[in-house]
């Protein structure tokens, strides 16, 4: 346990600079406002209180940060209500206001008691209320967190047919709560932290003690802590400066924004960075064959899971070499074709003005501005410009003679094959690399794409996903061998006993053996041996 | 950095500088389909009005080729073009190359032969040992010719052949692949590719080729052609290459007529196994077929009761199909031994393979050997479907 404790012990509490509350109403105010000046939404609500009007009592929040019913119904009329003619003083105010929690509006928790100002004004930047009494020398802080926020609601990418619906939101309590929902195990840690200077974004960091490898831990702690940028708006900064090698093309660290994805990656053994401000979480470390899977594969029965999985395989091998594969044949190799093939293609090309790689390289390209375009249109037209671009164009460049009608199936076909791929950042290195083998294969034909696959593979040997071979269990040591029982194929889940071996975790039973005294009746029931 | 900036330029320029090797369009190729070769006559050149070309073409010294290739309009293929839906050129010359290389000059394509279907050799070439030596050679030694094309030997002229045109497949090296594949059913042509045809010449210095025939606008793939020593000494027919099919063990399906009591009846053959054996007996060298063969009852007469159905009838009549077919192996087999004197069933092959001591001792003279060996025939035909009657 020592080993959790200390990874996530404050070390920066020192460096902080601390500025002390003083006894002096005023000038605690005044260096407040001092800080905060220009800061229009900050409210500084002053009023006093007691006999004659001598308490003065002021509250600070930010406008739009916080509940303001629970501030005004609970928290100030509370201490309002107090006599006018005793003589109080802040002690009884303070009483007042712990009053509220026996109403079961506050908990103990949210009311904090704080001697530095620097901490309060981080209190009021994150939606909570300070509250700041004459004659005191600290300040209150109540947690009225309460901001308009999205509801749970579906995914926008990594949609599946059977599986739930429910997605990430901006709100990063709402994420943590919905993966606890999925985990209601002790063992599962949620450690939050804040990255950027400025933007002092939470982040969540979340393992299942008995099953994370711990020295990944401690690596993605590690380069957490070394980060210093001044904001971190979206989870991608975060991938950006954490992973392995920035001059990949692939990426090595996994997003979602699902939750069951992310709960079963934390049962795997990996680890979730729950970041917020953003739908998209991450999960370290990624595997090209983690990248690869959805998780209907596992939902859907083993036969299902399985073809489509192989399916989505082939696709991939389809988006990455179609094009290129058509450039080398009709441009190098037209005796690879069977005859009857060779001639229609000869024959369609006929009176194209453009070699094949020049052809090739126009409609790819074609296709991917087409792309974009669609994606920042707004979504009612977004589909008018598929119909325009992918219909109209195509049809109209075959008939004006510019392309031969093959390539533009070509084109459509590796465009459909990218999208099989469930993750988004990785589609986009396939769809990358699709035209450095273009340019390969133009030069060189086939012998071109073998050369071009060959950097590709070497590169992807070489790359580390926070210390974990990206291509495992292809680059398999005995161990992981046994991962290939997910990967092309997806074997029944009676048979996934073992937690995948890639991460080295140390609790590896993940199917005990089935339970023997319930009898499920007309059928073998245990399936166990 | 300056490492990885030189690593980059070193390898976009070998990539870019270097050009594009062997890159054609595919649109910019004439995939020939049918090559004819035959032997130069001086009144090839008559028909040429061109003086000068006349002179040269006319002089046999010099020219002893005809080269005639045909390719397919692609155009007409992918349904866009129009016009001819083949085009055919020829020239003379003194080798292949020499020849190829000045179609070259006269064609706007690239002339592409990995597609090529068939080679048709001119009888008269093919009876020409020196000049079918040349001519097989070059092709063996191309790298662009593969070892499944069809060679063919057409008892006229090739050109002819490539001349014909065919109102069913508008490509003509396709239209002689159909046709071969649908030959194969009736085996009544030689099943051999040029990697046969190859493989038997080097190791026997026999061995047998499809027969091309045409008529105005037809073709007719049947029986074989006969080459030992490097030309062509004879010819078989329909039945005859049928027959040596069978000793080859290359029979897919054919039909047999057997004639019972008074009646013919066609036996379909729908799976055949030979066994061939060498062997020594008694100072005498026998080579002897097992022939295993399933086949189909196709016709008897409407409304004779009983008989197809009678198991006495029916093995009566695989008696007899057995007896009548042994007796047409036989037949060919000294049909063999005695036109052509020529090993085509590769005993000697055989006897080198499996009794190195007996071929040692008459390896020298096999040729003399080979015409005095005896042959027996064993064929156990099984009729397996009589068919439906009501």
């Amino acid at each position: 346990m020592g080993f959790f404790e200390d990874l996530f012990a404050d070390k920066k509490e020192d460096e902080r600079i601390k500025m002390p509350v003083k006894k002096d109403y005023q000038e605690n105010l005044d260096k407040i406002k001092e800080i905060l000046g220009s800061c229009d939404d900050v409210i500084y609500r002053e009023f006093n209180m007691a006999k004659e009007q001598k308490l003065k009592c002021v509250a600070i929040y930010a406008e739009g940060l916080i509940d303001t019913n629970l501030l005004n119904d609970y928290v100030l009329r509370n201490i309002m209500g107090l006599s006018l003619d005793t003589d109080i003083e802040f002690r009884s105010v303070k009483q007042k206001i712990y009053e509220a929690v026996k109403d079961g509006v506050i908990a103990v928790s949210d009311i904090k008691e704080v001697d530095d100002i620097n901490a309060g004004i981080d209190s009021i930047l994150s939606g909570d209320t300070v509250l700041i009494l004459d004659k005191w020398d600290k300040i209150l802080v109540i947690a009225s967190k309460g901001w308009p926020m999205r509801g749970v609601s579906e995914p926008s990418t990594e949609t599946v047919i059977r599986g739930p619906s429910d997605g990430f939101t901006e709100t990063l309590r709402i994420n943590t709560a919905l993966v606890r929902r999925r985990i209601r195990d002790p063992k599962f840690k949620i450690k939050q932290m804040q990255l950027g200077q400025r933007s002092k974004t939470d982040i969540a960091i979340m393992y299942i003690e008995e099953t994370v490898n711990k020295s990944i831990l401690k690596m993605v702690k590690e380069r957490l802590d070394k980060i210093n940028i001044d904001a971190i708006l979206e989870s991608g900064y975060v991938e950006q400066l954490i992973e392995d090698d920035w001059r990949s093309p692939f990426p090595q660290i996994q997003h979602t924004q699902r939750p069951d994805v992310v709960a079963a990656g934390l049962y795997e053994g990996r680890i979730a960075l729950i970041i917020d401000n953003t739908p998209f979480s991450l999960l370290v470390p990624a595997t090209i064959v983690t990248l690869l899977q959805s998780p209907e594969d596992y939902n859907e029965r083993f036969f299902i899971g399985s073809a489509i999985r192989i399916l989505r395989f082939l696709s991939i091998v389809i988006a990455l070499l179609l094009p290129s594969f058509y450039i080398a044949v009709t441009s190098y190799h037209p005796g690879m074709l069977p005859t009857d093939l060779a001639l229609y293609v000869a024959g369609s090309r006929m009176n194209v003005p453009f070699p094949a790689f020049i052809e090739a390289f126009i409609m790819e390209a074609a296709f991917e501005v087409l792309r974009e375009a669609g994606v920042r249109l707004p979504g009612a037209i977004g589909g008018t410009i598929g119909i325009v671009g992918g219909l109209v164009l195509g049809q109209a460049a075959v008939q004006a003679g510019i392309v031969s009608p093959l390539m533009v199936i070509v084109v459509a076909l590796t465009a459909i094959a990218a999208y099989t791929t469930p993750n988004y950042s990785i589609a986009i290195s396939f769809r990358l690399l699709r035209f450095v083998l273009m340019i390969f294969s133009g030069v060189l034909g086939l012998y071109g794409i073998i050369l071009g696959l060959i950097l590709i593979f070497t590169h992807l040997c070489n790359l580390k996903s926070f210390g974990v071979p990206y291509l495992s269990p292809f680059v398999a040591s005995e161990m992981t061998m046994k991962d290939f029982k997910d990967v092309f194929v997806r074997v029944p889940l009676r048979m996934m006993k073992k937690r995948p071996e890639f991460l080295h975790r140390s609790d590896s039973d993940r199917l005990g053996k089935m339970r023997q005294d319930i009898k499920i009746e007309g059928g073998d029931s245990n399936g166990e041996e | 950095m300056r490492k990885w900036r030189m690593l980059c330029i070193g390898i976009i320029s070998s990539l870019l500088i270097t050009g594009c090797w062997d890159k054609v369009e595919i649109e910019k190729r004439a995939f020939v389909a049918l090559i004819g070769i035959d032997k130069f006559d001086s009144k090839d050149g008559k028909k040429n009005k061109d003086s000068d070309k006349t002179k040269e073409s006319q002089d046999i010294s010099r020219n002893k080729y005809v080269i005639t290739i045909a390719y397919p309009n692609t155009g007409v293929i992918a349904g866009k073009g129009e016009g001819e839906s083949k085009y055919i050129y020829a020239s003379v010359g003194q080798n292949i190359r020499d020849i190829l290389g000045s179609l070259n000059n006269r064609i706007a394509r690239v002339m592409f032969f990995r597609h090529t279907k068939a080679i048709v050799l001119g009888k008269a070439l093919a009876s020409d040992e020196k000049m079918l030596r040349e001519v097989l050679d070059a092709i063996e030694r191309s790298p662009e010719i593969g070892r499944k094309i069809n060679l063919m030997i057409t008892p006229g002229e090739a050109k002819e052949i490539l001349n014909t045109s065919t109102k069913d497949e508008p490509v003509l090296g396709l239209f002689i692949r159909e046709l071969m594949e649908q030959s194969k059913r009736s085996a009544r042509m030689a099943d051999a590719d040029f990697g046969y045809i190859l493989r038997s010449l080097h190791e026997s210095k026999v061995a047998i080729t499809p027969r091309i025939l045409s008529s105005k606008d037809q073709f007719k793939i049947a029986g074989s052609a006969v080459l030992k020593n490097f030309k062509m000494v004879g010819e078989l027919g329909e039945l005859e290459t049928r027959n040596v099919m069978f000793m080859f063990d290359k029979i897919q399906s054919t039909v047999i007529n057997v004639k019972v009591d008074d009646l013919i009846i066609p036996i379909g053959m729908t799976d055949s196994k030979t066994k061939m054996k060498v062997f020594e007996k008694d100072g005498e060298l026998y080579t002897s077929f097992d022939i295993e063969a399933e086949g189909d009852l196709e016709q008897h007469m409407f409304e004779v009761k009983g008989q197809p159905l009678d198991n006495k009838y029916i093995q009566k009549v695989e008696k007899i199909a057995s007896k009548t077919f042994e007796k047409q192996i036989e037949a060919t087999y000294k049909k063999i031994q005695k036109d052509f004197g020529a090993d085509l069933v590769q005993a000697g092959e055989y006897l080198r393979k499996h009794e190195p001591d007996t071929w040692k001792k008459v390896e020298k003279d096999w040729d003399e050997i080979f015409p005095t060996t005896k042959v027996k025939v064993n064929v156990a035909i099984k009729i397996r479907r009589i068919g439906v009657t009501q």
